[in-house]
């Protein structure tokens, strides 16, 4: 998708550092101006590298990278005029909070009201208008990432940049600060490329997430899509929990298919990922989609299932089933009064849709 | 509740019924003992090898009572002289008697302002060949008492019972003979040697007879030579000539029995008649003396116990201090200029090569200083390796450089060793630097040499200051390389402490250009404590 508005562009960028293995293997992204996106990825997945592109301090391998219509690959970091959030905050030890926050403003030779205006807007954004004349090291660790936060907004700049900004926090302030900065996102409408490796915080931020893997994206789609829609058996086993049932695949009929699984039992599912009859498959299945008992002739699959372990989780009930020979078969049971209660060892119906059982490949899966 | 308000007033008590506090000391008692012990010997080594020798160093500076003992009555009557013209019969008579009379040392009051020159005992004459019973009775009284000789009785007889090896014996008779000395005398290295053999014989209660009085007589008097012989010396300091004037005249001195002394003096050696050495002996009155700290920067008392320079020809100690503090300071901003780089290198490159130059660095601390500085002497000599790359170059060879026994060899050679003192600390500073802030940095406009002067640097300050303050205190106070390639305008201050030291033996006035020197790094602490912040230095 290359619209009018799109903002940052990788296209065909690929990176080595040692010359021997990619890193980032041929990214094509495209970012629109004033969006959120995010990237999720396990560790050593390429999302750092990825910023510290975009952000000048590492040079692509190969391909090129735009900002606005301008190529940037000769541009050195200081005159891209990017804002980043460091994984470490990096605030200058020795200088307090008003001098962090003034500095990018001394160095574009801004007059002094200017930058102490700007300072203070800054601070107040961020709520942190009584600590201007703190040490970093004086402040809390949430303090600090809102300075930081601070710091890269000060001077306006149409791209902020933020790796990890909340891997050093406890998960209240994680969740308060997720907060935060979608809040100030909104209201200044800046584009901003988040990394993480947290999915909820991916889920809950962004208007788009790219997910990575092997430096490759994944799947790049809003959240919503990305649960109820995985591409791909990675990014439906990183994002959120899934059931997992491995055969080959049948007969296919539209965007229906049918997988005779590893048992020989044979399940309806929806044609995601997969290329012909006789192919190896992944079927997924989210555990709060599965139905217990439910009305004959209401779902196309429906199988017995032994009821292995309960685990009680106040809203819902996890339980653990095994269906069709595999017995780490996990539904989540909504903890509602006219429910049936399960006991262990029981033998029950398990029914599911074919839209929500997803055949996927079996390539992404470590 | 009612037991809990009880306890709120009353002491805390355990569950055993003692006091909490009582137990809680009793608790800590131990660990309070292991950690004591713990910090016990590093302390006594501390105090032993650290405290004490400079404590020592600092009193040495200032001593003077040894002289205040050869010439007690001298300078009990040095007041009453004008100072203008030479001194009269009842000076020149107090000298001639304190240079060759033991008198001082029998007198019990004979010491700075105790001294009391009325007391007649001061001028009776103990008969060289002897008796010297009577008239050493006669000075001093006590001495006929038995009791007063029992406290150098008691040293020689406890040594004589001593026990041992024969090493052993030995070792504790000669201790013994030392210590009967210094009780007798201000010297603490003069033996006694008759004195204790007689009164081994003696049976510590009846009255002291001859024996004993010519055997204290001997001792004392080959005391007083050597003491005359280290006095001199001290004299020697304010006014040269003064050592040979002592020898010279000392032999006819003895001759002489009778008054005017003065007119014997000066007939002995006419420099008794010049002033000069009257207004000298002014300087060394007190038990204190501020001469030695006066002498190391070139100045002295005059007659009127005012300070003036020393004659021109005597001045070389102010110019050594600037020359100390103007190589001192170029070697350290060499240094630093030098290793600034190299740390930063060091921190940065890849750890195969980091290690690799770590090497480097370190090597000068592995080679000896000796094999070091020869290869510089090989390198830099007149027909030296870089000379003689030059002339190839094509330098006149009548121009090669004079890089060695010089000034400029100093330097290069100083800067060279003292290197790693610089490089260690400011790496060590570097290498917690973590990339990340120049990144950052750059990332908010800032281009690289502006983000290395306004974030990387200021971070590495304290790595500069530890260096920089132990370059230079390490070069405040080199001497061996000053020594070896500094030649004659390549010399330190640090040289002539040693010289004082080990040649000259003027430990009083070595002693002095140390304490300055320990005063002069304290000061640049402090300043650097003022200024940057002590607790923002890092040594490693
Ligand atoms: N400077 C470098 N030199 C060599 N290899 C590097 C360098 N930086 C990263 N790598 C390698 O590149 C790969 C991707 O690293 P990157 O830092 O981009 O991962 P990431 O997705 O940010 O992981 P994380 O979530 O752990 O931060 C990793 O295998 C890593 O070992
Ligand atoms: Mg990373």
């Amino acid at each position: 998708m290359s619209t009018e508005d799109t903002f940052v562009r990788f296209k065909e960028v690929q990176k080595s550092y040692d010359g021997e293995t990619l890193v980032v293997k041929n990214l094509n992204l495209d970012i629109e101006r004033g969006e959120f996106v995010t990237m999720l990825g396990p560790s050593g997945s390429g999302k750092t590298t990825c910023l510290m592109m975009l952000a000048g301090f590492e040079p692509a391998t190969h391909g090129e990278i735009y900002l606005g219509d301008r190529p940037i690959n000769a541009v050195p970091p200081h005159k891209r005029g990017i804002g980043m959030v460091f994984q470490n905050y990096a605030l200058f030890p020795h200088m307090t909070v008003n001098e962090n926050l003034a500095f990018p403003l001394e160095v574009r030779k801004l007059s002094k009201s200017e930058i102490a205006t700007r300072t203070k807007r800054a601070l107040d954004m961020v709520q942190l208008g009584a600590f201007g004349d703190r040490r970093p090291a004086q402040l809390s660790g949430g303090q600090q990432q809102r300075v930081a936060v601070a710091r890269a907004l000060v001077f306006d700049p149409d791209l902020v940049l933020m790796d990890e900004p909340l891997g050093a926090l406890d998960k209240q302030l994680r969740e308060q600060m997720q907060y935060e900065i979608k809040h100030i996102h909104e209201s200044l409408g800046v584009t901003v490329v988040y990394v993480t490796h947290d999915q909820s915080e991916a889920l809950t931020m962004s208007n788009r997430i790219a997910v990575f893997d092997d430096g490759v994206i994944q799947q790049l789609a809003p959240p919503s899509d990305l649960y109820e829609r995985p591409e791909n058996a990675f990014v439906a086993q990183f994002i959120g929990e899934n059931n997992r049932l491995m055969g080959s695949v049948e007969a296919i009929d539209g965007k229906e298919c049918q997988v005779k699984i590893d048992n020989g039992e044979v399940i309806r599912a929806l044609k995601v990922n997969v290329d012909g009859v006789g192919q190896r498959a992944t079927l997924s299945l989210r555990p709060e989609r599965v139905e217990v008992n439910p009305e004959p002739g209401k779902f196309p699959n429906v199988f017995d299932a032994k009821v292995e372990e309960l685990i009680y989780l106040g809203d819902h009930i996890r339980t653990r089933a095994s269906v069709c020979g595999h017995d780490d078969f996990i539904v989540k049971i909504p903890n509602a009064s006219h429910h049936a209660s399960l006991n262990e060892g029981d033998t029950v119906k398990f029914g599911w849709s074919m839209e929500d059982c997803r055949a996927l490949d079996v390539s992404g899966i470590h | 509740m009612a037991a809990n308000n009880a306890t709120s007033v009353e002491p805390l008590l355990t569950a055993d019924g003692t006091p909490l506090k009582t137990s809680l000391q009793r608790s800590l008692r131990r660990s309070k003992l292991r950690a004591t012990a713990l910090v016990l010997p590093p302390l006594l080594f501390l105090i032993g090898l650290f405290v004490l020798p400079i404590g020592n160093l600092l009193t040495r500076s200032t001593d003077d009572t040894l002289i205040n003992h050869q010439l007690p009555l001298t300078f009990a009557m040095l007041g009453q002289w004008d100072r203008q013209e030479l001194p009269d019969e009842s000076l020149f008579e107090a000298i001639f008697l304190d240079l060759t009379s033991l008198n001082k040392y029998l007198i019990k009051d004979n010491f700075a302002t105790a001294v009391d020159p009325d007391d007649p005992a001061w001028k009776i004459q103990i008969p060289k060949k002897g008796p010297y019973r009577d008239a050493m009775i006669e000075i001093a009284p006590h001495w006929k008492d038995a009791k007063t000789w029992l406290l150098i009785y008691e040293i020689a007889i406890t040594a004589a019972e001593a026990t041992g090896t024969e090493r052993e014996i030995k070792h504790q008779q000669k201790r013994a003979q030392f210590k009967i000395c210094s009780m007798l005398t201000p010297l603490t290295n003069a033996t006694c040697s008759k004195l204790y053999k007689v009164l081994n014989e003696w049976d510590g209660v009846s009255e002291p007879d001859e024996a004993l009085f010519e055997a204290l007589y001997k001792d004392l008097a080959s005391a007083n030579k050597y003491l005359l012989g280290k006095s001199s010396t001290r004299m020697n300091y304010e006014k040269p000539g003064f050592k040979s004037l002592i020898k010279k005249s000392g032999r006819k001195l003895k001759k002489v029995n009778e008054p005017p002394y003065k007119e014997a003096m000066i007939k002995a050696d006419k420099r008794w008649g010049d002033i000069g050495f009257w207004h000298a002996l002014l300087a060394m009155q007190k038990p204190q003396t501020s001469g030695y700290y006066l002498n190391a920067v070139d100045r002295k008392w005059d007659e009127n116990r005012e300070v003036v320079m020393q004659p021109e020809e005597r001045q070389v100690y102010v110019m050594l201090w600037w020359r100390t503090f103007l190589v001192s300071l170029i070697v350290t901003v060499g240094c630093l200029l030098l290793a600034y780089p190299v740390a930063h290198l060091l921190a940065t490159l890849p750890l195969k090569y980091s290690n690799l130059l770590m090497i480097c660095v370190l090597m000068p601390f592995w080679t000896s200083l000796l094999v070091r500085i020869v290869a510089w002497m090989i390198m830099l000599q007149q027909e030296g390796v870089v000379n003689d790359t030059l002339v190839m170059l094509g330098l006149p060879d009548e121009h090669r450089l004079p890089m060695m026994y010089n000034f400029t060899g100093t330097i290069i050679v100083m800067i060279q060793i003292l290197l790693p003192f610089m490089i260690l600390p400011i790496y060590s500073v570097m290498k917690t630097i973590p990339p990340s802030y120049m990144k950052a940095a750059q990332n908010l406009g800032a281009p690289p040499s502006l983000a290395f002067l306004r974030v990387y640097m200021p971070q590495t300050l304290p790595g500069i200051g530890a260096g920089v303050i132990l370059v230079f205190i390490v070069a405040i106070g080199y001497y061996i390389t000053p020594e070896l390639v500094g030649g004659k305008d390549g010399r330190l201050i640090g040289n002539m402490v040693a010289y004082h030291m080990q040649k000259s033996l003027n430990w009083g006035l070595a002693a002095a250009m140390g304490s300055i020197l320990l005063a002069g790094i304290l000061i640049l602490y402090w300043i650097y404590d003022k200024i940057v912040g002590i607790d923002n230095m890092k040594l490693g």
